[in-house]
């Protein structure tokens, strides 16, 4: 048995604490152990045993004082000792044991009765020997018939005779500790030097002192007494060994801690990295230096508090780096974290129980990941019972890697299976992967494309990077920044991925990422390498955000128009220019436009007074996000009834009518309502208008109206596509990819700077004004074009499928596929410059 | 004051003392103090040449004991040892009775007694007893 007695020339320096705080660290380790109180003028060790609050102590327990005077005079049957000890509870998984013998049962009258008895009865200066041996039969009792580890004694502070004898007499080691005061200082130095030489019984070793400065702050005491005070304290006890042989020395030192100090929480071999603190740290470097024996499970201790601690701030921590994936992903809350728990395993495969170092829960309890700190050797042990005896999905265990302490990652599916290390990550899953992955550890393509179909828009941010990985690895990267491989085929199997999206936030989301400087709008602290960034945004615009602009749902193309992070921000660009520039080989510059406009009118208003070129500027931005407005709201979804419709209406109750449309729409307003109302009825005409091979794009499916706007119909599209057997999605891209390449034929500028006024959309004056075959020809060989640009088979089948019922312009994309793409930019110059496409006889006759 | 009337308080004395010990009271240290004071003045009375004197001398180091006073019982001892003429036997005697003593101590604390002599803890009490706590008074 080891006895350590902790003493302190003042009070009110934590030695009770830092005494209970020992007993537990010793007793979790396996170790039995025996807390002695006697400091029996102010006994309270029960009260650090029993929390803040205290123990009430039956007024007829026993203890220290008791015991004495039963044997003071030394007796023939002396009580059992175990009546004066109580048992203190330990952690549930904990080898040791623990047992204190208060003083006695203080506060009670009862104790102080007998304290003042034991006076009288122990005179520890008895020549013959009878108060010494008192002492010492209580101290070999202890040993001979409780055999503990470890006896720990909480010696009465100053200068007394029994605090005299526990540590000279009694301890082989003794823990003096003291506040940075002179006072304090000086007392504990002068006990040291009489502890030096103080005479001891024939069998002990000399007694080890182990000098503890408590309580520092920051700023340390100054002076040079001071200072040569604990050098010699040093000299005479022991001391924190230096990190190398030549750095000295230093004194051992309990920090502050105005929580764990005030709380008197004993923390001693507590696991639970939230009781991790630096006076908890200071106490574990001091226990490794205090029970050598226990030096590597200490520093096990040490580190294993260390490491959970860390794990347990990564968990709770945004990450808040480049805006990527993860970052999208919530921290774990502090309140879905348990820590310390003993997890027993289910089912009959594995028996036993198991310690969590931490335990991560899901919104409804369940356990997701565990976090255990492994020992050497011990992980194929741990990933066993974690495999075979739980189901918990993740498992991290915190192990001996080449570099330090690393987190092994071990996953599974949602479906059970063998746990599977995650390599290549090194940051922890977040409790949204849970919900958003089948297994959190299979981050590969089609994992994240499965919770992309079900609606997760964190996955989007990751598809793109990945996306941008995979294809722009090579070439386009800066050499510093180049971190993926080449692999067009992954990059196009996330293309298709994405571009089948069906939930329009998730669509709208992916818009956005994919759209020029979208991937780092977010991280504006990122400094990034200029020409890295423009050739990267270029190849972003071209190869993804424009198919994904063509083939996602239309209506997530058009919330994804509306600007969001400033205004005038325009996304749709990339899009129209892929259809612009690379098919009809014309140019698409709306801001160019509208800047032309905006220094006109800056020429002829001239600023009244002030800095002229300020104004100039702000009205040309004006202007500019004027016309960025305009470019949105040129498309849209409308209610209205197609212009077709009501024609068709207004024929069936006047054949020779004549009117504008309005007048028309004015005419038919009822009829036209109750049709569109009724989906049966709508359905029906549908029917009879493909059996007539009537189904036009222009004017029924949709329209390029008279003010430059591109209008949907959904209703109607939707009718049609049920009477086709069609995806409404797709058969929606169809008609919004036709009419923006009658829109772009019309609106985007040839190399002399002109428009293509020959599709300028029709006033609608009558019924029979329609485009010009010729016209819907070309611009039907475009969106064919396109079509095939974006190798996406179901636009492909639902535009072959609806041409099938179209009138005879819409079906010949066929033989103008034989065309080269110059002859067929020929020919819509040549539709551009002929007669507007109202459909007048001989418009396109001559095509 | 004569030896008969002497004889006769010793004889109270040790009476009174048995009964306060039999009955557990705790002032029969008390008595067994009384008792060894009255032998030592028979002691002084007879010489050790005579049995009686011898009987006192015996008396008064067993009543020390018995009154829990080791320090005065070794005073006594050695005091008698050192006479005149003293015989081996009461020598032999007196020691065996300090010994007995000590035996019967270590038999009642018998747990310290199975890792440290009783002189140990004597010598180490006498320090104390000079030089206080921490041996800081020395």
């Amino acid at each position: 048995m080891e006895t350590v007695a902790f003493y302190s020339y003042k009070g009110g320096v934590g030695r009770s604490l830092l005494l209970a705080n020992a007993a537990r660290f010793l007793a979790t380790l396996g170790k039995g152990v025996v807390a002695l109180d006697f400091d029996f003028e102010a006994p309270g060790l029960h009260y650090k045993f029993s929390g803040a609050q205290g123990s009430s102590l039956p007024s007829r327990l026993g203890g220290a004082v008791p015991y004495l005077i039963a044997t003071a005079e030394g007796t023939a049957s002396p009580p059992p000792i175990e009546e004066h000890m109580m048992s203190v509870p330990v952690p549930a998984d904990a080898e040791g044991w623990l047992r204190l013998m208060p003083a006695g049962p203080a506060p009670h009258q009862t104790y102080w009765a007998a304290f003042k008895e034991l006076g009288d009865r122990l005179r520890l200066g008895d020549p013959g020997g009878r108060g010494f041996m008192a002492l010492l039969d209580l101290h070999a009792r202890i040993a001979d018939e409780l055999k503990p580890d470890y006896l720990l004694i909480d010696a009465r502070t100053g200068v007394t005779e029994l605090g005299g004898l526990a540590t000279t007499v009694l301890a082989d080691t003794v823990v003096c500790m003291f506040v940075a005061n002179q006072e304090s200082l000086d007392g504990t130095l002068t006990v040291v030097e009489a502890l030096k030489g103080a005479p001891r019984l024939a069998k002990q070793k000399p007694i080890r002192v182990v000098p503890v400065l408590s309580r520092t702050t920051a700023t340390p005491p100054e002076g040079e007494r001071f200072a040569s005070g604990i050098k010699r304290l040093l000299k005479l006890g022991e001391g924190k060994k230096g990190q190398s042989e030549k750095e000295p020395a230093a004194l051992f030192a309990l920090p502050h801690d105005a929580v764990l100090g005030a709380s008197e929480r004993v923390v001693g071999g507590e696991r639970k990295a939230s009781t991790f603190s630096p006076l908890y740290k200071a106490y574990l470097e001091l226990f490794q230096r205090l029970f050598p024996s226990r030096d590597e499970p200490a520093r096990h201790v040490l580190e294993r508090l260390e490491a959970v601690a860390d794990i347990r701030e990564q968990l709770t921590s945004e990450l808040g780096g480049r805006y990527e994936y993860d970052d999208l992903l919530s921290p774990w809350s502090a309140s879905a974290i348990q820590e310390g728990v003993l997890c027993k395993a289910e089912g009959y495969r594995i028996k036993g129980s198991r310690y969590a170092d931490l335990l991560c829960r899901g919104e409804a309890g369940q356990p997701l990941m565990v976090v255990e700190y492994v020992g050497e050797g011990d992980e194929a042990e741990a990933l066993e019972f974690w495999g075979k005896g739980t189901k918990v999905p993740c498992t991290v265990l915190l192990v001996k890697g080449q570099y330090g302490r690393e987190g092994r990652i071990f996953t599974r599916n949602t479906d059970g299976g063998k746990l599977r290390r995650v390599e290549h990550r090194w940051n922890l899953p977040r409790p949204r992967e849970f919900e958003l992955l089948r297994d959190v550890g299979d981050r590969s393509v089609e994992s994240m494309l499965d919770a992309l179909r079900h609606g997760h828009i964190e996955a989007v941010a990751w598809l793109v990077n990945e996306w941008r990985d995979s294809s722009l690895a090579s070439e386009a990267m800066h050499p510093k920044r180049r971190r993926g491989h080449w692999r067009p085929e992954r990059a196009q199997r996330i293309l298709d991925g994405l571009a089948a999206t069906e939930d329009l936030d998730c669509a709208e989301e992916i818009l956005r990422r994919a759209a020029p400087g979208g991937y780092r709008r977010r991280s504006p602290g990122v400094e990034d390498d200029w020409d890295f960034d423009k050739a990267l945004e270029q190849r972003m615009a071209q190869d993804l955000f424009a198919p994904l602009f063509w083939r996602l749902p239309v209506e997530a193309v058009l919330k994804s128009m509306e600007p969001r992070y400033y205004p005038g921000e325009m996304l749709s660009l990339a899009g129209y220019r892929l259809m612009a520039e690379e098919l009809m080989g014309l140019r698409y510059d709306p801001d160019r436009g509208a800047l032309e406009v905006a220094r006109a009118l800056v020429a002829r208003f001239p600023a009244s007074h002030g800095d002229r070129d300020e104004g100039e500027d702000e009205r040309a931005v004006m202007l500019l996000d004027r016309s960025r407005r305009e470019q949105k709201e040129s498309v849209r979804l409308s209610d209205d009834a197609p212009p077709a419709l009501v024609w068709e209406e207004v024929l069936r109750e006047e054949p020779y009518w004549r009117g504008t449309l309005e007048e028309a729409r004015e005419m038919v307003r009822e009829q036209v309502g109750k049709l569109l109302g009724s989906n049966v009825s709508l359905r029906i005409r549908l029917k009879e208008i493909v059996g007539r091979r009537q189904l036009a794009t222009q004017g029924l499916l949709g329209a390029y109206e008279a003010s430059h706007r591109i209008e949907l119909y959904p209703q109607v599209i939707t009718a049609a596509a049920e009477v086709l057997g069609l995806s409404p999605r797709y058969l929606k891209s169809v008609v919004f990819i036709h009419l923006s390449a009658w829109a772009l034929a019309h609106e985007a500028r040839d190399l002399d700077g002109q428009r293509g006024y020959g599709f300028a959309p029709s006033p609608r004056t009558g019924p029979f004004d329609r485009e010009s075959p010729a016209h819907v020809t070309v611009v039907q060989a475009f969106t064919d074009r396109l079509i095939r640009l974006l190798k996406d088979p179901n636009l492909q089948a639902a535009f072959e499928k609806l041409s099938k019922h179209q009138p005879e312009p819409y079906t010949q994309w066929g033989p103008m596929r034989k065309l080269s793409l110059e002859k067929l930019r020929m020919l819509l110059l040549a539709a551009r410059a002929s007669a507007p496409a109202l459909g007048l006889p001989g418009a396109g006759e001559g095509e | 004051m004569k030896t008969d009337a002497l004889n006769s308080l010793v004889s109270g004395a040790i009476w009174r003392a048995e009964q306060l010990e039999a009955h557990g009271i705790r002032s029969a240290t008390q008595a067994w103090a009384e008792v060894s004071s009255l032998e030592e003045e028979l002691a002084k009375a007879l010489p050790v040449s005579e049995s009686e004197g011898r009987i006192a001398r015996r008396g008064a180091v067993r009543a020390a004991l018995k009154a829990g006073d080791y320090a005065r019982a070794n005073v006594l001892t050695e005091g008698y040892i050192a006479e005149e003429a003293v015989p081996r036997s009461l020598k032999a005697t007196l020691r065996k009775i300090l010994d007995e003593d000590a035996q019967a101590t270590e038999t009642r604390f018998r747990y310290a007694a199975k890792h440290h002599s009783l002189r140990e803890a004597r010598d180490l009490a006498r320090r104390f007893r000079e030089a206080g706590a921490f041996g800081l008074a020395a």
